[in-house]
């Protein structure tokens, strides 16, 4: 892959790849290296000549992957970012928000994000996350219910 | 009712991203080089320090052993570090060559 090819890719994918790692893990050190990373191993797997549009679901692979390897070495995952916020109308609804997304898991975050925010079928998350699909839409249900309670027990602003 | 809860669930996330604080990714020019510098220059793996280590404690006691061979005995101990020498030195080379290549 040559550097404007990269460029091109690089345009196409990162932001949404960064904000995804950034929302997923709570921090946004974390989302800096795995969004290195993430390309790194795509330029090292020999696939790094595919389209924007093959591209960006192995890129997601991979960032899930790196997360995973760091929820199993116990790391830094519940560990909230501080959000501050600036040009958002209500500032303290939207702080209410972040915090409620770092009470779920992590593994309901994922998907949640990946569903609601990337607009990813059950099939790309199951492609991006490594389950089946009907694991991807028995854990999505759970999400959506836990999502649900946080909101009820948190949720004048989202009733 | 479910789609009331999409909406709602939706709503939280958009959110979070609007919430949080803006950060700058490194530009496409920026992120290449620094990858290709990672891609070339890649540190060596723990394992190979480990792996240097044996060969270092192999060829000290293959050292000592030979220094020492007036024992008949000894002369299984001696094909016995060289086999590991051995072993531990081709999987060295291996894993360096496996490191270096880009």
């Amino acid at each position: 892959m040559d550097e404007q090819a990269f460029s091109a890719l690089y345009e196409a994918t990162a932001k949404s790849l960064w904000r995804y790692a950034a929302r997923v893990s709570g921090r946004q050190d974390i989302a800096d290296d795995i969004l290195q990373e993430s390309y790194l191993r795509l330029l090292r797997s020999g696939r790094s000549g595919m389209e924007p549009a093959d591209a960006r679901p192995y890129l997601f692979r991979i960032a899930t992957n790196l997360l995973h390897d760091r929820w199993r070495r116990g790391a830094d995952l519940q560990l909230a970012e501080t959000v501050e916020p600036t040009t958002e109308t209500h500032p303290e609804k939207a702080f209410d928000a972040a915090r409620m997304l770092q009470r779920l898991k992590p593994r309901a975050r994922e998907l949640l994000w990946l569903a609601y925010m990337e607009g990813m079928t059950h099939r790309e998350i199951a492609n991006v996350t490594g389950l089946n699909v009907m694991s991807v839409r028995i854990l999505l249900l759970r999400a959506r219910r836990e999502a649900a309670a946080l909101l009820r027990s948190n949720g004048k602003e989202y009733a | 009712m479910p789609e009331e809860l999409d909406q709602r669930i939706r709503h939280m996330l958009h959110d979070v991203d609007a919430a949080a604080t803006p950060h700058e990714l490194p530009a496409p020019p920026q992120m290449w080089s620094q990858l290709q510098f990672r891609l070339r220059y890649r540190p060596r793996k723990k394992a190979d320090t480990f792996h240097g280590n044996v060969i270092f404690v192999a060829i000290y006691l293959l050292a000592l052993l030979m220094w020492n061979t007036q024992f008949a005995w000894l002369n299984l101990s001696l094909t016995i570090v060289l086999a590991f020498a051995a072993v531990a030195g081709a999987s060295l080379c291996l894993l360096v060559s496996r490191s270096f290549r880009s």
